[in-house]
This record gives structure tokens, C-alpha cells and sequence, in this order.
């Protein structure tokens, strides 16, 4: 079922970056094309350093020395590692608690395990 | 360069300074890489108004800190620039001839709004010379010509202002009729025009005063020990406006009444006035509550707390 732009999101743009982060440093283009390879979430110049911006100031992601200032490379950090786990945590209990709803209660939607 | 390359340019070139100086270059680069026309266009756009409204900054946690001070010394003197013309507005408006509502607790808010604007004036103006000599002593002895000619700039703008003040001031007496200007009848077209164009240079003048002091304030790039100074004289700049906003307010209310004699033309100048002064409280209060608690974080901890 395609998903209409009004539907509840998941997406957060720091929550992806720091996924895309998880396996390794990239810099931002390469943040762009993971996170929509691998989430279909198309994330704009603006969006990306926003959340970057963010997660850098609040000490979750680092800036690695680059070769280039404008192909800067990031990484997690320890407390971001620890935030994005604990995130990733959650989210699986919430999406394990509404499958089970799910099959419960509407079983055509509620998918295999 | 294409026009959607050059209207790129000019989105990342909307980003505050400090953003820019951090990210500009890869933010450039990854826009025009993805490369998605208007839709990155606007997300550009969203993220510039973002980045303004709640600032982040990146890089070690020393210059977070600095850039975090200079943020708020900056957008607390464009609030105080704002807020000093309302008030001048304001006092046009109710005070110029006096109401006859301006009596009793009206009058007395008035007068406070006024006091406190004065008292403001004089310590953002003597700390504003301090960091003004600071900045400028140590560019010039450099020849740093990108710090001293936005540091001149505000003086030249003033006498400008105050050559055109005048100008408009003998236009204004050789125009009144026995001490007052008549906007109607022959000739009030000319005169309301005049008086509209000096408005709109007072706005443009105060615009560059601050811009220009701000782009000195920025490339000289001042300690932080002397930023914590300019945020402390922010926070309490920030007390007055907002004190100045609320008897502005109150003294408005007071002046809606039957008898009050405020006329819809000044009705509408003062209650403009009041709202550009709690916009400006408003914000000057969002950006040194979040300077204090910069300077806060940087204060040592306390015996036997932990980290």
C-alpha cells in the first residue's frame, strides 16, 4: 500500500542519520544515497546538515578529518552509539507489541513474523 | 552558472554565519550533488529559517560555546534595535500631543516604558563602545579591513541618518502651520511621502547598523571570556525589553477606553509598536535563556558531584 504524506512517520531525520552512521563513517552525500537505499527516505541538503548539525552539538556524531572540507566524514560516537541503540530498542519492542495487535485483531495486516 | 545553481548559492548563503562557516561548503557540495530542483530548493530554504530559529552548533565544544555567546549577543541587539524604534514609535503615537487617556496608571506604565528604554539605552550603548574598541583597537594595529570597515560602518550610517534627520526636520518646519505639519489638503501627499521615506531609511539605516556590527563582531571572532561579558549585558537588556514591552502594553490597554482620544491612525501605530516590542522580548528571551545556560554548562562543577 503506498504511504500518503499524512500518515504517522517513523523517519526522523537524526534517528537516520545515526543509523547510517552505525556501520561505519561516511560524509553527507553517501549519508543521502544509504539512508535512501536502504529506507526509501529521500533526505534534502537542508534536512541532512540540520540533523547533523544537531546530533554533532548534542555530542552523538564526531566530524573525522577529511581530505576535503567540503566531503567532511562523520562518525558515531560512543553516547551516540548508546542513544541510537536504545532508540532501535524501543522501536522493536513497539513494532513487535502492534504486530501482535495486529494479528490479533486484523490478521490480513499483520504480516509474518 | 546556471540560475538553479546561482539560487542554490544564495539558499546556502541564507544559512546563519557560524552554520556556514562549519557547513556551507559540504551543505554547497551535497545540494549540488542530489541535485532535486525546487524540492531541494525548499528543503534549503526550511533548514535556513531552521537554523535561525534554533541555532546548533557544531565542531569542538569550546567554540560551540563561543558561537553559542555570539548568537545570542547579536540577536539580543537586534531585538534591543527593534525594540528602541517601537518605543520611539510608540511614544509618538500616544505622546505626541499627549492623549488626554494618557493619565493615572497609563501614564505612569508611559513613563516607566520610557525610563527603562533610557536606562537601556545608556548601558547597551557604554557596553556596546567596550566591545567596540576591544573589536577595532587590535583590527586596525592588524590592518584587518574586513573587521574594521563593518565596525565603521554603523558611525557613517549615523551621520547619514542624523544629515537626513535634519533635512527633514526644516522640510517639517517650513511646512507647519502654526507647529503642526497638516497631512491632508494640497501638498499633504508630499508631506506624508516624506515622512514615509524617512521611516523607511530609519528602518533601513538601523538594519545596517546592526548587520554591519554584527559581521565586525563575527570576523573578529572575540574570546569567550569577553562573549560571557556581552551575554551577561544581553540578559539584562533582555530584562528591560521585556519590562519595557509589558508597561508599553499596559499603557495601551489603558488607552482603549471612550474618552481616551486615540485616534484609529495612532491606534494603529501603537499597538504595532507594542507587538514588534514583545516580538522582540520574546525572542531576546528565547536567546539569553539559551546563552545563560551556555554560560552555566562552562561553570565548574562543585566538590563531590560527579560528572
Amino acid at each position: 500500500m503506498p504511504r500518503r504524506a499524512e500518515d504517522p512517520r517513523w523517519s526522523d531525520p537524526g534517528l537516520l542519520v545515526l543509523g547510517s552512521l552505525a556501520d561505519g563513517p561516511k560524509h553527507g552525500y553517501a549519508m543521502v544515497r544509504d539512508v535512501e537505499d536502504t529506507t526509501g527516505v529521500r533526505l534534502g541538503p537542508g534536512t541532512l546538515y540540520g540533523a547533523i548539525a544537531r546530533l554533532e552539538s548534542r555530542g552523538l556524531i564526531e566530524a573525522l578529518d577529511g581530505d576535503e572540507s567540503r566531503r567532511r566524514p562523520y562518525r558515531l560516537t560512543s553516547r551516540g552509539a548508546e542513544v541510537l541503540g536504545a532508540q532501535l530498542v524501543a522501536m522493536q519492542r513497539f513494532a513487535g507489541m502492534g504486530r501482535r495487535r495486529l494479528a490479533r485483531h486484523a490478521p490480513a495486516f499483520g504480516g509474518g513474523a | 552558472m546556471t540560475t538553479r545553481a546561482r539560487l542554490r548559492a544564495a539558499l546556502v548563503r541564507a544559512y546563519p554565519p557560524s552554520f556556514r562557516a562549519r557547513y556551507g561548503g559540504e551543505l554547497a557540495a551535497v545540494a549540488a550533488d542530489t541535485d532535486r530542483g525546487w524540492r531541494d530548493h525548499v528543503d534549503l530554504a526550511r533548514g535556513a529559517l531552521r537554523a535561525w530559529a534554533v541555532p546548533a552548533f557544531g565542531g569542538d565544544p569550546a567554540e560551540r560555546r563561543r558561537a553559542r555567546l555570539e548568537a545570542t549577543t547579536l540577536t539580543v541587539l537586534a531585538a534591543w534595535s527593534a525594540s528602541l524604534l517601537a518605543a520611539a514609535t510608540f511614544s509618538k503615537a500616544v505622546d505626541d500631543p499627549r492623549l488626554p487617556g494618557l493619565r493615572g496608571v497609563a501614564w505612569d506604565a508611559g513613563r516607566t516604558a520610557n525610563g527603562v528604554a533610557v536606562v537601556l539605552g545608556a548601558v547597551v550603548l557604554a557596553t556596546g563602545l567596550a566591545t567596540w574598541l576591544v573589536l577595532t583597537v587590535p583590527a586596525m594595529r592588524a590592518r584587518r579591513r574586513d573587521v574594521v570597515v563593518p565596525a565603521a560602518a554603523p558611525a557613517a550610517v549615523v551621520v547619514l541618518w542624523l544629515g537626513v534627520t535634519a533635512l527633514v526636520g526644516l522640510f517639517a518646519r517650513h511646512v507647519s502651520v502654526r507647529g503642526s505639519v497638516a497631512l491632508t489638503g494640497p501638498g499633504g501627499a508630499l508631506v506624508l511621502g516624506v515622512l514615509a521615506a524617512w521611516a523607511a531609511l530609519t528602518l533601513v539605516c538601523a538594519a545596517a547598523c546592526v548587520g554591519a556590527a554584527g559581521l565586525a563582531l563575527h570576523r573578529a571572532a572575540l574570546s569567550a571570556p569577553r562573549l560571557a561579558r556581552t551575554t551577561l549585558v544581553a540578559a539584562l537588556a533582555t530584562a528591560g525589553i521585556a519590562v519595557q514591552a509589558a508597561a508599553a502594553a499596559y499603557c495601551l490597554a489603558g488607552l482603549f477606553g471612550p474618552h481616551a482620544g486615540l485616534d484609529p491612525y495612532d491606534a494603529v501605530l501603537a499597538t504595532g509598536a507594542v507587538v514588534v516590542q514583545v516580538g522582540a522580548a520574546m525572542t531576546a528571551s528565547v536567546s539569553a535563556g539559551r546563552g545563560i545556560r551556555s554560560l552555566r554548562a562552562e561553570l565548574p562543577s562543585g566538590p563531590g558531584t560527579v560528572a
